[in-house]
């Protein structure tokens, strides 16, 4: 059996090296996203300054949305950054590395990558979560995680489109920005219409449901939310596995970086 | 001698989309498309014993690679009642992760190397993926470095070094789980002649420690130096399989010969040479050696010419193709 933990480490090592031959573009990647992605409290606040409240919500609590949805991206991108990337190596068979060792394709497919700005993600979410929820810090912080593993899961679904679909690079992209742009704000404060279309595509459960499991400080709805994260990455896996039967490889010159 | 590759009826299409020129195909496939389907590997048998070293050779789009990469498990083939592949006893399909312990490949189009770290960071991750034990892979890597003599290597980032180094690097990569059978497509692609020759010698002694290899290339050379056996596929058809010896014997006896010459001179007159080109710099020669060996032939030449440089080939992969084609026509 492969030692997942040891080749863990060994991809995190080795992409922090990689990120460290290349230092100024590695900090200004991580600053640059947490200046990016703390401007936004800045316009909640401006924003709920003159709305008051929406539906129960106030700056703070559409803020800890974002700050969830931020950690979630950034956990997600930072361990798993080939996520929604999937598609170039299947466009142009680089996939064929991951075929060839004795680890999980998806698991190790989804390691070959790190994206280095989503360590800024990860940096503004840990502190929107430890000033705003640190009364239920260990409870955020499954909510978050958990929160990651849909988006994850999402991600994975549409990766998956790259072995159905010729070049799904627009749409791949298009679907991620869709996904992760709306799962971000308080979809609670939707109407009642558009917060059915929110649950049902189950985007709510990346970032608002998990912020909801905060403000109740509820145990049992975490449980819940574990219960969807599993059912949803257990099927995006086995699409993404279904899918993988039709790779059709390639041999366009590819490198490793 | 047991076998380490056995592959009966082997089969490989692809459906790609037909689309015509001009907006109103383009308009038309969107809402009809049309596919054809391309045979890329069409009922090809062959067994490969444990420990020899077997050349595939072919021109581009022959369907070497795709074999490759059904061997490797990278690829399903067409599922039908006669296919049956085994590597090592098993089904590369199916038990893929199981044989990849046991199986190294190389593709010299494609690194498996980190290109901005140095080779020694891509051995440490390649020794976590095979769960190489660390003191194993301390005492294997040493071995392959002094073997491969790229102790100079180790620290230097990957996109720093030559094709030929690189190369190196890569089969030290493909070789630290100690694999029994080596599949290795095109590594001798864009090196220099002194690259390719450090290459083969590698090839040959990884070979003489036991390890089965199947070696894809479409230089000739590549396989009279190295190969045992040489397997010619061609449009998804094997179309030969013997010893480089027998190849030699049917089918290269022509040679080409390239001379760079000082100043001009007469043409050369000698019987089973034909003279395909020549200006004031470079006469090219086709010898026939049924009719005049080449050592007589290259006499000749030094004594006719004023030479600069001197290069002697087999004819390219597609000529031996095409007179195999016009024999067995």
């Amino acid at each position: 059996m492969a030692d997942n933990w040891r080749v863990y480490k060994e991809y995190f090592r080795l992409h922090l090296k990689t990120a460290m031959e290349y230092r100024f573009n590695f900090f200004a990647q991580t600053i640059g996203m947490f200046l990016n992605d703390s401007i936004w409290i800045v316009l909640w606040f401006l924003l709920f300054r003159e709305l008051g409240t929406i539906n129960g919500y106030n700056a703070a609590d559409a803020t800890l949305v974002f700050g969830i949805g931020a950690l979630g991206f950034g956990l997600v991108f930072v361990f798993f950054g080939n996520a929604n990337n999937i598609y170039r190596s299947v466009e142009d068979g680089g996939f064929d590395f991951y075929l060839m060792t004795p680890l999980d394709e998806v698991f190790h497919a989804y390691l070959g990558r790190m994206m280095y700005s989503a360590i800024g993600d990860v940096l503004f979410g840990m502190m929107i979560i430890l000033v705003l929820a640190h009364d239920q810090l260990p409870l955020a912080l499954c909510a978050a995680m958990l929160g990651a593993i849909v988006l994850f899961a999402f991600e994975m679904m549409i990766d998956s489109l790259s072995f159905f679909v010729s070049r799904p690079r627009k749409i791949s992209a298009m679907l991620h920005r869709i996904c992760v742009s709306v799962s971000v704000w308080p979809v609670d404060t939707y109407s009642a219409g558009l917060r059915g279309v929110m649950y049902l595509t189950m985007v709510a459960f990346i970032a608002a449901v998990p912020r909801n499991v905060v403000a109740s400080a509820s145990w049992s709805m975490l449980g819940w939310l574990a219960v969807v994260a599993t059912l949803l990455l257990t099927t995006s896996i086995l699409l993404f596995k279904f899918g993988l039967r039709r790779y059709e490889s390639g041999n366009m010159m590819t490198t490793r970086t | 001698m047991t076998d380490a590759i056995i592959v009966e009826h082997l089969h490989k299409t692809f459906k790609t989309k037909v689309k015509g020129g001009g907006f109103a195909a383009s308009v038309r496939s969107l809402f009809n498309p049309e596919y054809k389907t391309t045979r890329a590997v069409d009922n090809i048998s062959f067994r490969i014993p444990r420990g020899q070293l077997v050349g595939f050779i072919g021109p581009n789009g022959a369907g070497k690679s795709t074999t490759i990469k059904m061997l490797t498990g990278i690829l399903y083939p067409d599922q039908h009642a006669n296919l049956t592949v085994s590597v090592l006893g098993m089904t590369p399909w199916i038990e893929r992760k199981k044989l990849a312990y046991r199986i190294g490949t190389v593709f010299g189009q494609r690194s498996q190397l980190w290109m901005h770290l140095p080779p020694q960071d891509s051995f440490d991750l390649f020794a976590a993926i095979y769960s190489i034990p660390e003191d194993t892979y301390r005492k294997r890597l040493k071995h392959l470095v002094e073997t491969f003599e790229i102790q100079d290597l180790l620290t230097t980032p990957v996109r720093k070094l030559s094709l030929g180094q690189r190369m190196r690097c890569e089969l030290v990569a493909a070789l630290l789980h100690d694999p029994e059978v080596l599949y290795l497509d095109e590594p001798s692609i864009g090196l220099d002649i002194l690259a390719k020759k450090a290459l083969r010698d590698h090839i040959k002694r990884i070979n003489a420690q036991g390890v089965t290899v199947l070696l894809t290339s479409h230089d000739l050379d590549d396989i009279e130096e190295v190969c045992d056996r040489v397997i010619i596929i061609n449009s998804g058809h094997i179309v030969h399989d013997s010893s480089f010896d027998e190849l030699r014997k049917s089918y290269l006896q022509k040679k080409l010969i390239t001379v760079h010459k000082r100043k001009q001179a007469k043409r050369l007159e000698l019987q089973g040479v034909h003279i395909a080109h020549d200006d004031k710099d470079v006469t090219k020669l086709v010898v026939d050696t049924k009719v005049t060996d080449i050592h007589t032939v290259l006499s000749a030449v030094a004594a006719h010419y004023a030479i600069d440089d001197i290069e002697i080939a087999d004819p390219p992969i597609e000529e031996v193709i095409e007179e195999i084609y016009r024999r067995s026509a």
